[in-house]
């Protein structure tokens, strides 16, 4: 039953560390590699952007996320400093007027475009004298004489189209809080995000809220088990007064008491966190960087069995970055002892942000381990 | 940690007995070995292989020895497919007498040699019949006995003529059934004959950047900074 994926290819330009970055082929689950400073991480942003159709919230968590901005203040400034390092060459936003794209290829391509720009309010009155409607110029000049001329986003994905004043968008109210929640938010296509320092345990929390009870569990105790095979059941415990500070507390066979899940080794909260993450993503994307932090090797191939099972059954495209040759050789007998050919490797290299992605398919990847062939 | 030791220099061969000609080569001509020589078990693996070597992130020079047997256009033809599926253009449309080199812009220099001298069909047996000194006695003796076993009873396809020529001249030495590369070690080929030279100039062109021959004699010590970069937070 294949179904169809949020991704076919995907091209970026202007992007962070991108001039242009192009993946003419993507898989159901993809492993990003590379040297560091190429840009996986900002992969995995602009795929989030995109997915979130160039949402303002995922702009500024983005920044926020690199600490770009905190609480700095937008309002009433002109210069859009903060905003420069959205950009590829961190331009200066006084004397260029920067886009940034977004595309994806193959069926149903489509097209995010972010521009830095200036425009003008303008109130119109209608021939009778009485209606009055505003609308929004946008400046095309580079000029920054006009009177009133406000720093703005013009956000455009397929032939939707918005212009964004600073002057109304507040990056205070957004909490550099990087999780999406998925439907209920303003990301149009459902996606979970993990980032390199893992998920909070309130982001935990949060998702494990929504698995609880359903039969979808089976899965979080399958990537539990990969640790700790003794795991019977895991509850989400916290004090009274206190519902935001919970915490999981696990019951293995053969122990009377819980004991709280943390306790059961490094990295069964990464696992915790990969697994409700992909429940949570379901007929979505799932993104997660440095997925092998904190694991042992020996999870490795065990953990990709379960991720490249569950992408299938629950219908999500994996985008996953790491730094670990423990973890590719996971990915690699995982792939190999299911057969599966809906997988990829891709090494991201190039240089002055000119960026190319260097595919391995399932069996290129075998025979690049056979052969010990560096593909990081 | 690669097991390899030289994973940015490879030179693809078919077989053990090709390994183990380059490896004694070397030795004669007093080269550096600063390349690692894998054999690939038959031209299909090794086909296979290529396009996933240069995709390798450490490759810098990867060199091909394949037999051309009977077929040499068709050999070329499709070793040339497979090279301009991994990106290299403008690929001679056949090969270079002296061993062909390719260099492009961004991409691992390409070495191809098609035994036994990139002009005629054959085998590396081909190559090692070169290696028979030219005033020896008995490979004429050799090559009379094996043109003359009648077709009923010869099992060896027309095409390995050569092959079972060598062997049989080599079935007669000092010591007999020497495998190819110790039969240049105990010296009954010539290293330095006019084919072997050509080869190993082809060789010093391919990995020669880093390496040149040592003149003391011998393996020259490895020289520390052809090790493999540390492998850092890559």
């Amino acid at each position: 039953m294949p179904k169809q994926l949020f991704l076919y290819g995907l091209e970026i330009k202007g992007f962070r560390p991108f001039k242009q970055l192009t993946l003419p082929t993507l898989s159901r689950v993809n492993l990003i590699v590379g040297k560091n400073g190429l840009g996986k991480t900002s992969l995995l942003e602009a795929i989030q952007l995109f997915a979130a159709e160039g949402a303002v919230s995922k702009i500024g968590e983005i920044l926020s996320s690199r600490d770009e901005i905190f609480v700095k203040h937008v309002r009433g400034r002109d210069d859009g400093v903060e905003l420069d390092s959205l950009f590829f060459g961190r331009p200066d936003l006084d004397l260029e007027f920067p886009e940034l794209l977004i595309s994806s290829l193959g069926p149903d391509a489509t097209t995010l475009n972010i521009s830095y720009c200036r425009s003008v309010e303008e109130t119109k009155q209608s021939d009778d004298g009485t209606v009055y409607t505003k609308i929004r110029r946008l400046i095309i000049t580079k000029e920054n004489t006009v009177k009133g001329a406000a720093p703005t986003l013009k956000i455009k994905y397929g032939d939707r189209e918005l212009l964004l004043p600073f002057e109304m968008v507040s990056f205070e109210m957004i909490r550099p809080h990087r999780l999406s929640r998925g439907r209920g938010s303003d990301a149009t296509f459902p996606f979970q995000y993990i980032p390199a320092d893992g998920l909070s345990t309130s982001d935990v929390t949060f998702l494990w809220d929504e698995v609880a009870l359903t039969d979808d569990e089976t899965v979080i105790y399958e990537a539990l088990r990969l640790i700790s095979s003794d795991i019977e059941r895991v509850a989400f415990v916290g004090s009274p007064g206190e519902p935001d500070s919970r915490y999981a507390m696990a019951k293995a066979s053969g122990q009377r008491k819980p004991v709280p899940l943390r306790s059961l080794g490094e990295g069964i909260n990464h696992l915790l966190g990969i697994a409700v993450s992909l429940v949570a993503a379901r007929d979505g994307l799932f993104l997660v960087d440095e997925i092998d932090n904190g694991l042992h090797y020996s999870v490795m191939t065990r953990m990709w069995t379960l991720i490249l099972e569950q992408s299938r059954k629950l219908n999500v495209q994996v985008f996953a970055a790491t730094h670990s040759l423990d973890c590719i050789r996971g990915f690699q007998a995982a792939t190999a002892a299911l057969g599966a050919s809906d997988a990829l490797l891709i090494r991201l290299e190039g240089k002055s942000g000119v960026i190319e992605g260097v595919p391995f398919d399932p069996a290129e990847l075998r025979i690049a381990t056979e052969e010990d062939i560096e593909v990081r | 940690m690669s097991k390899i030791k030289f994973p940015s220099s490879i030179l693809l061969v078919e077989g053990p007995d090709d390994q183990h000609v380059v490896w004694t080569l070397l030795q004669h001509h007093k080269i550096e070995e600063n390349f690692s020589v894998l054999e690939k078990g038959g031209i299909e693996d090794l086909l296979k292989t290529v396009p996933v070597q240069l995709k390798g992130s450490e490759l810098r020079q990867l060199g091909i020895m394949v037999d051309a047997d009977e077929n040499i256009a068709g050999r070329w033809q499709s070793l040339t497919d497979i090279l301009r599926k991994a990106g290299y253009s403008g690929l001679p449309a056949r090969p270079d007498d002296a061993g062909t080199i390719i260099d492009q812009e961004g991409k691992p220099r390409l070495g191809i040699w098609l035994m036994p001298d990139n002009r005629a069909t054959g085998m590396v047996e081909d190559f090692i019949r070169f290696l028979v000194p030219v005033d020896d006695a008995l490979i004429g003796h050799a090559r009379h006995c094996v043109q003359n076993i009648d077709d009923s009873n010869r099992r060896f396809r027309p095409s390995y003529l050569s092959k079972a020529e060598i062997h049989t001249w080599l079935a007669w030495q000092e010591h007999p059934g020497t495998p190819l590369g110790q039969a240049i070690t105990k010296k009954y080929l010539d290293a330095h004959c006019h084919h072997a030279t050509s080869f190993m100039a082809w060789i010093r062109r391919l990995f020669g950047d880093h390496g040149a021959g040592d003149a003391q004699g011998g393996f020259a010590p490895l020289n520390p900074h052809q090790e493999r970069d540390a492998p850092g937070p890559a």
